[in-house]
């Protein structure tokens, strides 16, 4: 992550609106690229980032929709906030189900922007985190898997050996692999982990 | 260039007279004996209905001839007057004037700078505005130590008087561009024989430019044209050349404001005078002269650059800058002629242009009929013979010397059939005899004696002079003549009046009598305006639900200058609470919050125009610029509706008389419908081209789509009233459209597209070509 507070990335087919919202932001200390074109935007962007896009709903070339639409196929999960001039119920309903942060109707406040922004960043950066997460969990072998359910729901090693049939010392090394293939130093952080990947919830 | 005092007010084509503000003739003749360059700096605080609290605007307006000259006077009332009402808040309007037409001396003019420069101690303008070409040259000379932020708008002069550079540095341009060629091809367009050019011109400085520049656009005439250049001489000796012209001359009045012995004139009393002893036809340049004794042809007028000008000064006031508007050439008026030149020169009217008008026109017998019936007034034919019948009857018997009750009572029974007042006027006695029904309409005293004076006494004071004329002239050239005009009663209620009469004299010419029938028409009157308002009425109506079609794209229009500058200024706010603001990027966003401003404020002007409820008004304008205004207005609504639009607007387009939101209707109108039967194309297959042209005579407006076409593929069934192929609305649009068309002269018609789709076209006359 290059920045750690992540990048703005903002697309409005008109420059004085780019320049306006681009000044706002940067007063509050984000980084923020304007594009006037989605060509353009698309040529820049770099996921390295924690970031998000605001974008306005009807520009000239590609509306705002279409482009959420494509990037979703591009599989660019990138949290978006719409922008719009005269927005409808229908049109945000679309959007919001298509995974936008928020929808916004110009002329926007700064605290509604802000809000919206630090949202969209937020979700940007537990994105990331559950991709992270996600990718450890295809390393992990399925009887460590095994272990890391058990451990989830709360079993003490002794009874995790007793369930899977094993002696407890076979468990201790499983467990300790896959908290290091998890990169997880406590049991709390992989409560925490398995809560929002929806892990170990069948058990229940 | 203009320059006549002459006091006689400006005809218009409807018999209206030019408003005026009440300067007195004696304020020219005191002048004279002030300062040589005298000054009349009057101080008006002209206030608007709303008149808001800020400082007014301040506007120095340069006369070049002193405030009373028509047509200066024309060209500066129509500015003052429009400019108060279009800027919609208190205007502060100071007047300078320079006398440099008769005194041409430098140190006068220095003196004129100093006092300028003292008074702008105290008053500094937020606009200066030089009307006529001495002010825009003083102006242009002292504009570095007079005004040298303050935006100019030169206007009421020849572009040429100024010097290229004129317009570099925050100023506009709208005036005109004589057209040399063109004064002598009017001439000959109607006096094809014409070999002998008289020209009258003064020998002041700006007639001694004028003499040189026209000498030199005449120059190809020369081998045919022998030019009689009269700048040498008096006025008294001008009279006597062109008493005395040779055959198959003509003489053309340029300009006369101090022939060549020092002796200062009115050019509109010299043109009378003129006219009085000539030999030949004359013309002139401008279109008041119309009336006073000049031919006619394309003629100048002042009133519509001062309108011009004070639409470009509010925009100036309002924060655009003056170099942002290219220089406007304001072209001459469509060709229009004096009938009773044409009478009296034996032109015969085949050889007027196409397009031609003809004014002060005295109709014949059968005119008079043909206007009677086409008038739409409810008598029958078979009664108004019978009423002519009886009055030639009358009048056969009347010279036998045999009973006339009878057919007076005939008369009188048929004429109060017809609801006819009938009235006669004895030439030589001056004595009236009128029927019971004139007294009725009238209100004049039963069984009083009439005399003229009597007669005239319940017309309108504004009409009076037009019927008072209409009958000496029929008397003079024993001939016949059709007006309306009011009358005025003693409770203050007007009437219409229709008035026809024709001149009647014995074979041995001795006695001359006028016989008239005289009809109320106020009814008739009434429903033309009432008719004229419900149209207009139905058409800001339909103009409304055009709009609120488009209310989402224009609250985008709207919402989205009002976002920048929101977002601009909060963000300014937080840099402003840190340490170290950073001052020029404060500026920099300072500047954007005042042009999206303005913008936003244009799109509510836009708007305002189109939901204003007024009268049909045409006056000469680009189409393009009206195109391109509509297109703006739909950009939103193009973006939303994933429509492109390509326009191929030609250059050089004569101007058209529109009246401008009604057309701005029509092409919403016609656009919307494009894009609806557009709307079931996959997007990026909507595809609109607008396209403008030149015909003869004409300019052409083409809106072509890519649609599902014509329903049946019938052209004319779109533009019935109630017909619809959409879910929503009325399908009155295209047929309100067809009217506005109508109404503008033009033609409105769609043809279907060889591939898909249809083109609708409107095609408008011209009335003026354009000079550039």
């Amino acid at each position: 992550m290059s920045n750690p507070n992540g990048v703005v990335y903002l697309l409005d087919d008109e420059l004085g609106m780019v320049k306006a919202v681009t000044r706002l932001l940067r007063a509050r200390g984000f980084e923020v690229h304007g594009f006037t074109s989605p060509a353009s935007f698309l040529e820049a962007y770099r996921p390295e980032s924690d970031s998000c896009l605001i974008l306005d709903v009807a520009m000239p070339e590609l509306d705002g929709l279409h482009l959420q639409r494509r990037l979703t196929h591009k599989g660019i999960l990138l949290p978006i906030v719409f922008l719009t001039g005269h927005g409808d119920i229908p049109m945000s309903v679309r959007a919001m189900k298509a995974g936008a942060v928020d929808f916004l109707t110009k002329p926007v406040k700064d605290v509604d922007l802000l809000r919206a922004v630090r949202a969209a960043l937020a979700r940007a950066a537990e994105q990331r985190e559950a991709a992270t997460i996600s990718a450890r969990l295809t390393r992990l072998t399925p009887r460590e898997r095994e272990v890391m359910e058990h451990v989830i729901a709360g079993k003490l090693n002794k009874q995790i050996a007793f369930d899977l049939g094993t002696g407890e010392q076979n468990i201790k090394i499983h467990r300790g692999r896959m908290m290091h293939k998890m990169g997880l130093e406590s049991v709390a952080d992989l409560v925490r982990i398995a809560e929002k990947l929806g892990i170990g919830r069948k058990e229940d | 260039m203009r320059a006549s005092d002459n006091q006689s007010p400006v005809m218009w084509e409807n018999g209206c007279r030019a408003t005026r503000l009440p300067h007195g003739k004696g304020d020219r003749v005191a002048r004279g004996h002030k300062m040589a360059c005298s000054l009349v700096a009057i101080f008006f605080v002209l206030t608007a209905v709303g008149a808001a609290g800020s400082e007014p605007k301040r506007v120095l307006v340069v006369h070049s001839f002193g405030s009373v000259a028509p047509p200066f006077t024309t060209h500066s009332v129509a500015f003052e007057t429009e400019l108060v009402e279009k800027m919609g808040e208190r205007v502060d309007l100071d007047e300078v004037s320079l006398d440099m037409a008769r005194y041409a001396d430098p140190n006068l003019q220095e003196a004129l700078v100093e006092y300028l420069q003292k008074r702008q101690a105290h008053w500094q303008p937020d606009l200066v505005v030089p009307i006529g070409s001495p002010a825009g040259v003083f102006v242009e000379q002292y504009r570095d130590r007079l005004f040298p932020e303050t935006p100019i708008l030169y206007t009421g002069m020849d572009r040429r008087r100024l010097s290229p550079h004129a317009l570099e540095r925050n100023a506009a341009f709208i005036g005109e561009n004589f057209d040399g060629p063109g004064f002598i091809e009017d001439i000959l367009q109607i006096a094809p024989a014409t070999k002998n050019i008289a020209i009258v011109i003064g020998a002041s400085a700006v007639e001694q430019y004028w003499a040189t520049a026209f000498r030199k656009e005449f120059e190809p005439f020369t081998n045919r044209i022998n030019f009689i250049w009269l700048n040498d001489l008096s006025l008294d000796q001008m009279l006597e050349k062109t008493r005395a012209l040779p055959p198959d001359s003509y003489i053309f009045l340029i300009l006369l404001l101090r022939d060549a012995t020092g002796v200062t004139h009115n050019a509109d009393e010299a043109l009378q005078r003129i006219h009085a002893v000539a030999n030949a036809p004359i013309n002139g340049i401008f279109q008041h002269q119309l009336g006073l004794g000049i031919v006619g042809g394309r003629l100048y007028q002042a009133e519509l650059e001062g309108i011009e000008s004070a639409r470009t000064a509010v925009r100036i006031l309002h924060g655009e800058p003056a170099s942002s508007f290219p220089p406007r050439i304001v072209g001459p008026l469509s060709p229009r002629y004096d009938w009773r030149e044409l009478q009296r020169w034996k032109i015969d009217e085949k050889l007027l242009p196409p397009g031609s008008t003809v004014l002060y026109r005295t109709p014949g017998l059968w005119e008079q009929h043909r206007a009677l019936i086409i008038g739409g007034i409810s008598i029958c034919v078979v009664e108004t013979l019978l009423i002519a019948g009886l009055v030639v009857n009358r009048i056969r018997r009347r010279h036998a010397e045999l009973s006339l009750s009878e057919s007076e009572d005939r008369v009188a029974l048929a004429a109060d059939a017809a609801q006819l007042g009938v009235w006669e006027i004895d030439a030589a006695t001056n004595k009236v005899w009128v029927s019971d029904k004139v007294r009725n309409l009238f209100q004049i005293t039963p069984g009083t004696d009439v005399d003229y004076a009597a007669f005239q006494e319940r017309v309108h004071p504004d009409d009076q002079p037009l019927r008072d004329s209409a009958i000496k002239r029929a008397i003079e050239t024993k001939g016949s003549y059709e007006i309306e005009y009011r009358i005025l009663l003693q409770d203050g209620t007007v009437r219409w009046i229709s008035g026809r009469a024709r001149c009647m004299s014995d074979g041995d010419g001795r006695s001359t009598r006028l016989l008239g029938v005289s009809m109320d028409v106020t009814e008739r009157k009434q429903a033309e305006k009432e008719a004229m308002e419900q149209r207009d009425e139905l058409f800001h109506l339909s103009r409304v639900a055009t709009l609120g079609e488009l209310s989402g794209s224009l609250a985008h229009e709207l919402n989205q200058p009002l976002g920048i500058i929101l977002s601009n200024a909060q963000a300014a706010q937080h840099m402003l609470a840190g340490d170290a603001p950073d001052i020029p990027e404060l500026r920099e966003i300072l500047a954007d919050i005042v042009g999206e401003n303005l913008r936003a404020g244009e799109v509510i002007t836009r708007l305002r125009a189109l939901l204003k409820r007024g009268e049909t008004r045409l006056l000469p304008l680009a189409l393009n610029a009206v195109i391109k205004d509509v297109l703006h207005l739909l950009r939103s609504d193009l973006v939303a509706r994933g429509v492109t639009a390509e326009s191929k607007l030609a250059e050089r387009l004569p101007d058209v008389p529109v009246d401008e939101v009604q057309l701005q209707q029509v092409l919403l109108n016609i656009i919307i419908n494009a894009c609806d039967a557009m709307a079931e194309n996959p997007p990026g297959d909507r595809r609109l081209r607008i396209s403008t042209s030149a015909e003869s005579g004409a300019v052409c407006v083409s809106i072509e789509d890519q649609g599902r076409g014509l329903p049946n593929g019938d052209s004319s069934q779109i533009f019935e009233p109630f017909f619809t192929t959409k879910s929503h609305g009325l399908g009155i649009g295209l047929a309100i459209c067809r009217s506005i068309i109508t109404a503008h002269h033009g033609r409105l018609w769609a043809e279907p597209n060889k591939g898909r789709g249809v083109t609708l076209r409107i095609e408008l006359p011209v009335i003026a070509p354009a000079l550039s």
